[in-house]
């Protein structure tokens, strides 16, 4: 789909897409469905409004409720279509793999919840591991998945430090060196970042994306 | 000539108020003197001076003595401090007065949140509200209460919420949040008069902190909550995601219209009734879902009603804390839409937005408050506080109408040496 041109029914979908209407992106499937068109390649359609979405809402132009509008729209694309819209845990042919889990003390799971759409859209095998995660469960899980990038998630000004213990238990444990760690929500920047010893810090979920990419492709 | 001015100094009522001045003076270039210094009436003096400077911010009516520093937004930053657990602050009425006590005398700030009003433990627990997650009863004992947020209105009661309004609410909604309203007989009689009894030690304590904070100079003046009615629907009612998708959808997109529209008039009356009980003229208004929305959204779904809330409260002689979490720059200029009246009867706790942008776009019309990095306040220095005073001050302070805090409030997490930067800064470069 990169570098192709969209045929005008394909653009329509897409324009429905970031429009947020959801009765109308149902309509723009149905038609293409109706014309021939290939589930699989609808669905590339509508990622390919997603990324857009994406792209949009880093430069501010669109904000957080239209982000997850856009990842709502791009389920209903797959429901609509026959597929499954859950976790695909261990996906074939995933580009890599992503741990995602709010820290202890912390159950707050909007952001981590949109980071995870977006990575699934986005070709990822992404294992949710849940909120208020202590730290030795990370360590647990890392050693269970062997994960490319272990990403943390907080809200609130407590989740620094359970951030920090969760990095210091991976080294505890030997395992900081086999992956990459990531930190964001709420009031998480470089500083966060410096004191818990992560490799990088997100400050939306599309950077989150962004820096994923960069690390493992 | 020393010798001439000594009687006209002896004359009453102008030696009095001189050495008033000198003492308040002193007591406002020295944040620790006055803890030292006693006396009653040194005090209740600290307090109107505090009284003062803070209102002279929010009003703009003139330029206050100097910035004031405050405590800002809801915070357990007491029972870190004080070294007990925040399940303790909540449920132990004589550990929390200690500890909100001890942080109150050992960080002198011109007004803070009042922490003690949020040891209602014993009270959520004796009527089963569970649309809070609780320390040490439902999460860790050193985390801060959290929302639970879950679809309390599920996806196929649109239509009968819209319809049944308030009836609908009492006696399928609120059940679902408060265990209490769903038990019936004796279980409802027994469960109330527990509920009465913790209500009433509450009261019973707040009152007396109330009391007791006007004799140790404490000056408060924040006392209610009023959450808008789109974050009401979204705390409560629907999860964000949930609402999210109603927005995607003709038919709700217009039931979260009606039922804003239809919730704000009770919310109104409810919040005012409280506010009003209090006695404290502060109302916080914290706004934690409208940073999610696009200026067209915020402009259908949540601008209507806050803005009626806002004049509401205004009108009854009440001043908004307005409390926008994380980055709403792009709705700011909604504010500027209220009358001057209004505005200069309110505050804007400024978190994640770009403070010097709010800045020019309020250009003053409102008193601002807030920004410091909470993660400056929790990780940084105190040199990492003060510099980012220094560029706070430099933008802000010049004509009055701003207050040095941090983002939300002091954070739970604050290393004490910051908190007491902050307020140090504001004692040295303050001045007007």
């Amino acid at each position: 789909m990169p570098g192709r041109s969209l045929a005008a029914e394909e653009q329509a979908l897409v324009d429905a897409i970031l429009e947020f209407d959801e009765d109308a992106v149902l309509e723009q499937v149905q038609r293409l469905r109706s014309g021939g068109k290939d589930p699989l390649q609808i669905v590339e359609v509508a990622r390919v409004a997603m990324d857009e979405v994406g792209q949009r809402f880093q430069t501010k132009q669109l904000f957080l409720t239209e982000l997850i509008m856009g990842g709502e729209l791009l389920k209903s694309t797959m429901r609509a279509l026959g597929f499954a819209t859950g976790t695909p845990a261990r996906a074939e042919g995933a580009k890599g793999k992503v741990l995602l889990g709010t820290v202890a003390g912390d159950i707050h799971d909007i952001g981590k919840n949109i980071v995870l759409s977006l990575l699934v859209a986005n070709g990822y095998d992404v294992v949710d591991i849940g909120v208020d995660v202590p730290a030795g469960r990370f360590v647990e899980e890392v050693r269970r998945y062997r994960p490319d990038v272990v990403g943390m998630c907080g809200l609130l000004t407590v989740a620094f430090d359970s951030m920090k213990a969760t990095v210091d238990a991976l080294v505890g444990a030997g395992l900081r060196d086999e992956v990459k760690v990531i930190v964001g929500g709420g009031a998480v920047d470089q500083k966060v970042c410096d004191y818990v010893g992560a490799d990088a810090w997100g400050p939306t979920a599309a950077d989150a994306v962004a820096i994923c990419r960069k690390w493992i492709g | 000539m020393l010798e001439k001015l000594v009687p006209v100094l002896q004359k009453p009522g102008i030696i009095d108020p001189l050495l008033r001045m000198a003492r308040s003076a002193n007591a406002m270039l020295d944040p620790n003197k006055w803890r030292h210094r006693g006396g009653k009436a040194m005090r209740s003096e600290l307090l109107a001076a505090r009284e003062r400077r803070v209102m002279d911010a929010i009003t703009m009516r003139r330029e206050p003595d100097r910035v004031p520093v405050i405590g800002g937004g809801v915070n357990f930053f007491p029972a870190k401090y004080a070294g007990i657990s925040v399940a303790d602050f909540m449920f132990d009425p004589a550990k929390m007065r200690r500890a909100y006590f001890k942080t109150c005398e050992d960080f002198p700030l011109d007004t803070s949140f009042p922490s003690f009003l949020l040891a209602v433990g014993r009270v959520a627990t004796a009527a089963g509200i569970n649309v809070l997650k609780l320390p040490g009863r439902d999460i860790d004992a050193n985390s801060s209460y959290q929302f639970s947020e879950v679809d309390r209105l599920r996806d196929d009661e649109w239509p009968s919420i819209v319809q049944g309004g308030v009836q609908f609410v009492m006696g399928t909604i609120l059940p679902r949040m408060v265990d209490l309203f769903a038990a019936r007989g004796v279980a409802r009689l027994a469960g109330e008069t527990r509920v009465v009894l913790e209500l009433s030690r509450f009261l019973s304590t707040a009152t007396g902190i109330m009391a007791e904070m006007e004799g140790r100079g404490v000056y408060n003046f924040l006392g209610a909550f009023a959450f808008p009615p789109f974050d009401v629907m979204s705390l409560v009612f629907r999860t964000l995601p949930s609402l999210t998708r109603d927005l995607m959808r003709g038919q709700t997109r217009e039931y979260v219209v009606e039922l804003c529209d239809r919730m704000n008039p009770w919310l109104i009356q409810i919040y005012l009734a409280i506010a009003k009980a209090t006695g404290l003229p502060g109302v916080f208004f914290p706004s934690e879902r409208a940073f999610s929305l696009s200026p067209r959204q915020f402009e259908q779904y949540y601008w209507p009603t806050l803005r009626q809330m806002i004049v509401a409260f205004v009108d009854a002689g009440l001043i908004p804390f307005l409390e926008w979490e994380a980055d709403t720059t792009h709705l700011v200029h909604f504010l500027k839409e209220l009358p001057r009246r209004i505005t200069r009867r309110c505050v804007f706790n400024c978190d994640a937005s770009d403070i010097f942008e709010v800045h020019k776009i309020l250009d003053g019309h409102m008193a601002i408050t807030g920004n410091i990095p909470l993660s400056t306040m929790c990780v940084g220095t105190p040199r990492d506080v003060e510099k980012y005073c220094d560029k706070l001050f430099e933008a802000l302070k010049p004509g009055g109408g701003y207050m040095l805090c941090p983002a939300l409030g002091i954070p739970d997490e604050a290393r004490p040496e910051n908190v007491h930067a902050m307020i140090r800064y504001a004692w040295e470069h303050g001045r007007y």
